[in-house]
C-alpha cells in the first residue's frame, strides 16, 4: 500500500524498517524531493500511529512536509502535495490537519483523487466547527469518541469515528487518554491499509461502502456550465484571415459565398486533404486561423494532435466537441443581464424546429441572401456555428436555461442592438429543440424557443416540423405560441425525420432523410388538415417563401 | 387470446393487451378464461375483447431510398476483426470449431483491407454522432502491428475527425507498453474477464490447458496502475456467465473498479455443448437480488428501457417490427479478415445471408435487401404474438427462430413486464431514472 502523509513531515531518526520512504517538502513555493526537518512532532506521531494500527500491511509512505518557511500551513502547498500523490498512484492520502477557510482548488484536487481510486482521509474539527478537507463530500472525516465499543463508526455518508481510549498519552506523571481527531485519522489510516491491501484490481470507495456503509458524492465529470467572457469571434475575424474547417463534411458545398465573411478566404477540402481558396479554388497556405466549425448537435472527437500538426496557425474549435472547445468567443446570452424587460419594436422572425437536422440554417441562409438582395439591414442571430461564416450573431447554446433570466437577457439584448445599431428586422435561428419524443414533453420546440418567444413579440415564426409529425399535437403547440402574441406562423416540412429507433441514444434523437414519397404524401396531408401556410425546401430555395415572408410583414 | 397474454408477476396478476398496450390488474385467470366474468371485466375496465381475432402487420421501417441514404452518411461503427488466431482456447469460444480443425487456415487481416474499412467508416459518417472503430479478434492484440498502423493511417489522412476506438481483449499480452499505447490514444478496452480465479480459470484456457487468470490478472493490474482514472472510464470487463448467477461471482464483479461489466451468456455452440465438461461446472441455485449489486441493478434497469418507451409512447398502432433489430449496415458493421462486412460481430459469418458488402464496394443495397426481406419473412410468424413488441429477436438469430426460441423469449418478456408492472412503472423515482438511460 502507497499511503501518502500530508503533514508537517516525519522525523528521519524516528523510522522504522517496517516501511519505506519518501521524502517531500517546499522549496519556496516548489515541491521538491526532498528531507526537512520538521518544525514539530505532529506528522511523526501521526506516521507512527499509521504502522502501528496496521499489523501486516507493506507500507510505502511518502511524506509530504507542507509547512512553509514560517511553519505555517498554505492551502496550496496541500493541493501540490494531493496533486503528486495522484501521480505517485498511491492508494490513500492522510491529512491529519485541516482549513477553516473553503478552498474550491482543494475540494476539486480531492475530487481528482477520488476518480484515481485513492481515498482522502482527514480530521475533523477539534472544536466542532468547520475543517477542509475533512468537511468535503469526497473526503472521508475522522472523528473521536471515547465512548463507542466499535474500532470505526460510520456516523454519516462520509464521516467516521474511531475509538482512541487506549491512545494513553502519559504527561508529568499523569496518564490520560488522547482524543485527537488527527491521531484518529492516522489510525483509521492503518486500519484501511489492511482492509484494502488485498484487493488491487477493486473500487476502494465500494469496499469501504459495503463495509462501513460511506457512501461518497461523484458529482458528474461535466463542466460546470458556460464561464464565458467576452465575445471574440468577430474580433478574430475582422483582425485575421481564417481558413474553415466544416462539419458535417459536405457543408463546404452549400456555402453561399455572397455572404460569406470578407476575411474568411479558404476551406478544408475533406476529400482532398487540403485547404483551398475560396477565390482561386487552389491550394493555400495564406491565412493565420484555422477554425473548425461544427454545425451538427453532437459532440465531434477531434485528434488533440491538430494543435502540433498546424503549429503556426491558431486553431479554434467552435461547436460541439468532445473535450475543449473554443465557444467561449463565441455571444453569450449571460452577458445581457437585466430584471427589466425592454420594448422591442423591429420586426423578428424567429425560425425554430421540432428537432435539430431540420434545415432551419437552409432557411435563414436563404431568406437572409434575399433580404441583403433587397437592401435591407437584417440582424440575423443563430445557435448554429455555421454562422459565423456569414457575419451573424452566433450565440452559445446555453448550458442551463434558466427561466425566467434567459427572458430577460435575450429581451435586453435585442433592446441593446436596436439602440445601437440600424436593423430593419430580426432574422432569428433558435437552436435546440427535443421533438416529440412522448406525451411527457412540453417544450417539443425546444426551451430556448419558448424564451425568444417571451422575450419578443415574434410577429413571423416559421417553424420546421417533420413527416411524422402528429398534427393533433402540432396544432395544441402553434395555439400556445399564438396565446403568447406570436402574430403568424409558417410550416416548413423538413425532409429529415425523426428516427424513433434513437429515442435511447446517449446523444439525443437522430434523423433521416425519408424518401420522396413520404414527403409528398405528408406534404399533401398536412395541408389538408393544417390552417397555417406549409411550404417545401423548394419554396424555400426559390424564393416562394419570402415572398410570403414580405407578404406577411408587410 | 389475440395479441393478449396474463402475465403473472411475483406479486401480481396482470392482463397485458399488446395491441393498444395496456395492462389491468386481474385477481385471477379466471377472470379471464370465465366468460361471465370475463365480460364483466370487460365493462369494467375498458379493455380490448382480447378473445376477437386480430394481428399485428409487420413492416420494416426504413424505406430502400432511406437506407441508401443512410449508408453514405450514417454509418456509425465498424468492427474490424483483424485476425482469427487467438492465444487462448476459450471452451465456448465460437471460433473453436477452426482452432480444432488443423486444416483450417486461420486468417489474418490485410493492411489494404483495413485500409479500406477505415475510409468507409470516415468518408460515410459525417452525419453520425457516433464514429467508432472496433479492433476485434480472434485476440487482436496478436496484431499490434496492425493497430497502430490503424490509428496512424487514421490520424495522417483524416486530421480533423478521431473516431472512438475500443478493442476486445484476453489481456494476456497488456504488457506495459501496450498499456501506454491505449492510454496515450485513448482506446476504450473491453476484457472478457469471467471473475474470481476458479470461475475465469474453467474455460479460459491457453492450447495446453494452462489456465490465464494468473496473467490476465497481473496485466489487467499494469494498466490500473498506469492510469487509475482512465481505467475507470474506458474499461469494460465482458464476463461470460457459465455457471449462472451466484452472490459470490456477482459480488465479485461489482466490487471491481471498472468503468462498466457487461454480463454475457455463453454461446452454446455445437462444439461447446459437446466439448463441455459437466464436472467443471460450479453449480449454484443461488438466488439472486440485482438490485444489491450496482452493476446488476443498473443492466435492470436498462432491461426496462424498452418497456417504458412502449408505455410512454404517443402513438401505437398494428403496424410492428418486431424485436431489437438494428439498422444494417449503419449501427454496427464487422469486417471479417478477408474484408467482408456482415451485420454484425454476433452473427455466424458462414451464412450468405449476413454479409451486407465488403470493404472495397461498400454496404451493398442489394444484400441489405435481402437480409430485411429473409428477416421479414422468418418474422411473419411474428405477427400473432403478444410477446413481438418486446422480443429479443435480432439478425443473430433470425436463422433460428423455432418454437424453443419462442418460448425462451416469451418467458424473459413475461418475466420483465411483471417486474415493469410490480416495480417500476408505478414508481416515480425509478421511472424517472429509466426514462433517462440512454442506449448506446
Amino acid at each position: 500500500m502507497k499511503v501518502a502523509l500530508i503533514d508537517t513531515g516525519i522525523l528521519n531518526i524516528e523510522l522504522t524498517n517496517k516501511s519505506e520512504i519518501r521524502h517531500f517538502s517546499f522549496n519556496g513555493k516548489s515541491l521538491v524531493e526532498e528531507y526537512k526537518k520538521p518544525s514539530d512532532s505532529h506528522g511523526t506521531d501521526c506516521y507512527k500511529e499509521i504502522l502501528s494500527s496496521c499489523a501486516d500491511s507493506e507500507i510505502q509512505i511518502y511524506d509530504f512536509n507542507v509547512t512553509d518557511e514560517a511553519g505555517s500551513l498554505q492551502v496550496s502547498n496541500i493541493v501540490k502535495s494531493i496533486k503528486k500523490s495522484i501521480e505517485q498512484k498511491v492508494d490513500i492520502i492522510n491529512i491529519s490537519m485541516g482549513l477553516s477557510a473553503y478552498s474550491k482548488e482543494l475540494y476539486e484536487i480531492c475530487y481528482e483523487a477520488m476518480q484515481n481510486n485513492i481515498v482522502v482521509l482527514s480530521a475533523a474539527s477539534h472544536n466542532n466547527t468547520v475543517s477542509f478537507p475533512a468537511d468535503f463530500n469526497n473526503v472521508i472525516c475522522v472523528k473521536v469518541d471515547q465512548g463507542q465499543t466499535e474500532k470505526i463508526k460510520a456516523i454519516d455518508n462520509t464521516i467516521v469515528s474511531v475509538a482512541m481510549k487506549d491512545f494513553i498519552v502519559k504527561e508529568n506523571d499523569v496518564e490520560f487518554d488522547f482524543s485527537s481527531s488527527s491521531l484518529a485519522c492516522a489510525r483509521l489510516c492503518g486500519y484501511l491499509c489492511c482492509d484494502l491491501s488485498d484487493i488491487p484490481l477493486n473500487d476502494k470507495f465500494k469496499t469501504l461502502s459495503l463495509k462501513y456503509k460511506l457512501n461518497f458524492s461523484r458529482p458528474n465529470d461535466s463542466s460546470s456550465g458556460n464561464s464565458l467572457s467576452e465575445s471574440g469571434i468577430q474580433h478574430i475575424l475582422s483582425n485575421n484571415r481564417v481558413a474553415v474547417v466544416l462539419f458535417p463534411l459536405n457543408l463546404h458545398e452549400t456555402i453561399n459565398e455572397n455572404l460569406l465573411h470578407e476575411n474568411i478566404v479558404a476551406y478544408y477540402n475533406h476529400e482532398n486533404c487540403g485547404f483551398y481558396s475560396f477565390k482561386s479554388r487552389t491550394l493555400t497556405t495564406e491565412f493565420d486561423v484555422i477554425m473548425l466549425l461544427n454545425s451538427a448537435y453532437f459532440d465531434l472527437e477531434v485528434p488533440n494532435s491538430i494543435e502540433e500538426n498546424y503549429k503556426s496557425y491558431k486553431v479554434i474549435r467552435i461547436g460541439n466537441y468532445l473535450g475543449e472547445d473554443d465557444n467561449k468567443y463565441l455571444y453569450d446570452y449571460d452577458r445581457h443581464e437585466s430584471s427589466e424587460m425592454a420594448i422591442l419594436e423591429k420586426p423578428v422572425i424567429a425560425i425554430a424546429s421540432l428537432c435539430s437536422g431540420l434545415n432551419k440554417s437552409d432557411i435563414q441562409l436563404s431568406l437572409l441572401n434575399s433580404f441583403k438582395n433587397d437592401g435591407l439591414d437584417i440582424e440575423a442571430v443563430s445557435n448554429n456555428p455555421i454562422g459565423v461564416l456569414y457575419n451573424m450573431n452566433v450565440f452559445n447554446f446555453p448550458g442551463a436555461i434558466k427561466f425566467p433570466n434567459i427572458v430577460y437577457n435575450i429581451n435586453r439584448y435585442m433592446y441593446s442592438s436596436e439602440i445601437n445599431k440600424n436593423i430593419d428586422a430580426w432574422l432569428i435561428n433558435i437552436g435546440g429543440a427535443i421533438g416529440q419524443v412522448n406525451n411527457m414533453n412540453i417544450y417539443n420546440f425546444g426551451k430556448l424557443s419558448d424564451a425568444y418567444f417571451l422575450a419578443a413579440n415574434i410577429d413571423l415564426a416559421i417553424m420546421c416540423i417533420t413527416p411524422s409529425s402528429d398534427i393533433q399535437n402540432l396544432k395544441l403547440q402553434l395555439a400556445d405560441f399564438y396565446k403568447h402574441g406570436t402574430e403568424k406562423i409558417f410550416l416548413v416540412l423538413s425532409q429529415n425525420d425523426i428516427d424513433y429507433s434513437s429515442m435511447n441514444y446517449r446523444n439525443g434523437l437522430h434523423t433521416y432523410c425519408v424518401d420522396s414519397k413520404k414527403y409528398s404524401d405528408f406534404f399533401k396531408h398536412l395541408r389538408a388538415n393544417i390552417e397555417e401556410k406549409v411550404f417545401t425546401l423548394e419554396d424555400v430555395q426559390n424564393g416562394v417563401l419570402y415572398d410570403n415572408v414580405l407578404e406577411a410583414l408587410s | 387470446m389475440y395479441l393478449a397474454n396474463i402475465i403473472k408477476s411475483h406479486n401480481n396478476m396482470y392482463i397485458y393487451d399488446a395491441l393498444n398496450n395496456r395492462f389491468c390488474t386481474i385477481s385471477s385467470k379466471e377472470d379471464i378464461l370465465n366468460d361471465n366474468k370475463y365480460a364483466d371485466f370487460l365493462i369494467s375496465s375498458n379493455f380490448r375483447d382480447i378473445k376477437k381475432p386480430c394481428a399485428f402487420e409487420i413492416k420494416y421501417p426504413y424505406s430502400e431510398e432511406e437506407l441508401n441514404n443512410m449508408f453514405t452518411r450514417s454509418i456509425k461503427s465498424i468492427t474490424l476483426s483483424l485476425t482469427e488466431r487467438c492465444n487462448l482456447r476459450c471452451e465456448y469460444c465460437g471460433y473453436m470449431p477452426k482452432y480444432s480443425d488443423e486444416s483450417y487456415l486461420l486468417k489474418d487481416m490485410s493492411r489494404d483491407v483495413a485500409y479500406k474499412a477505415i475510409d468507409l467508416l470516415m468518408n460515410n459518417s459525417h452525419e453520425s454522432e457516433l464514429c467508432h472503430l472496433g479492433f476485434y479478434g480472434g485476440e487482436p492484440l496478436l496484431r499490434l502491428d496492425l493497430i497502430e498502423e490503424c490509428i496512424n493511417y487514421i490520424n495522417r489522412k483524416y486530421p480533423f475527425r478521431k473516431p472512438s476506438y475500443n478493442i476486445v481483449t484476453n489481456a494476456v499480452l497488456l504488457n506495459d507498453k501496450v498499456a501506454d499505447y491505449f492510454i496515450e490514444n485513448d482506446i476504450h478496452v473491453i476484457i472478457s474477464f469471467d471473475g474470481p480465479k476458479q470461475h475465469h480459470n474453467k474455460y479460459r484456457v491457453d492450447y495446453n490447458g494452462v489456465s490465464s487468470y494468473e496473467r490476465v490478472y497481473q496485466n489487467i493490474q499494469v494498466l490500473y496502475k498506469k492510469d487509475p482514472k482512465f481505467f475507470r472510464t474506458h474499461v469494460t470487463y465482458n464476463v461470460v456467465l457459465c455457471n449462472g448467477t451466484s452472490n459470490e461471482l456477482f459480488e465479485s464483479i461489482d466490487s471491481l473498479w471498472k468503468s462498466d461489466v457487461n454480463i454475457i451468456e455463453p454461446m452454446l455452440t455445437e462444439h461447446f455443448i459437446n466439448t463441455r465438461d459437466k464436472n467443471k461446472d460450479i453449480v449454484t441455485d443461488e438466488k439472486i437480488n440485482p438490485t444489491t449489486y450496482d452493476f446488476a441493478n443498473r443492466n435492470m434497469l436498462k432491461s426496462m428501457k424498452k418497456y417504458y418507451n412502449s408505455f410512454h409512447e404517443s402513438m401505437c398502432g398494428n403496424i410492428i417490427f418486431p424485436g431489437g433489430f438494428c439498422t444494417p449496415g449503419i449501427r454496427k458493421n464487422f469486417v471479417t479478415a478477408n474484408g467482408k462486412i456482415v451485420v454484425c460481430e454476433k452473427v455466424d459469418e458462414s451464412q450468405e445471408v449476413f454479409h451486407i458488402g465488403d470493404v472495397y464496394r461498400g454496404i451493398d443495397a442489394d444484400n441489405v435487401k435481402r437480409l430485411i426481406n429473409e428477416t421479414l419473412r422468418r418474422v411473419e410468424k411474428c405477427k400473432y404474438c403478444w410477446a413481438a413488441k418486446f422480443c429479443k429477436l435480432c439478425f443473430k438469430d433470425i436463422l433460428n427462430i423455432d418454437d424453443d426460441f419462442c418460448k425462451r423469449a416469451k418467458s424473459q418478456v413475461e418475466s420483465e413486464l411483471g417486474f415493469y408492472f410490480d416495480n417500476i412503472c408505478n414508481k416515480r423515482e425509478l421511472i424517472n431514472y429509466v426514462s433517462n438511460i440512454s442506449l448506446t
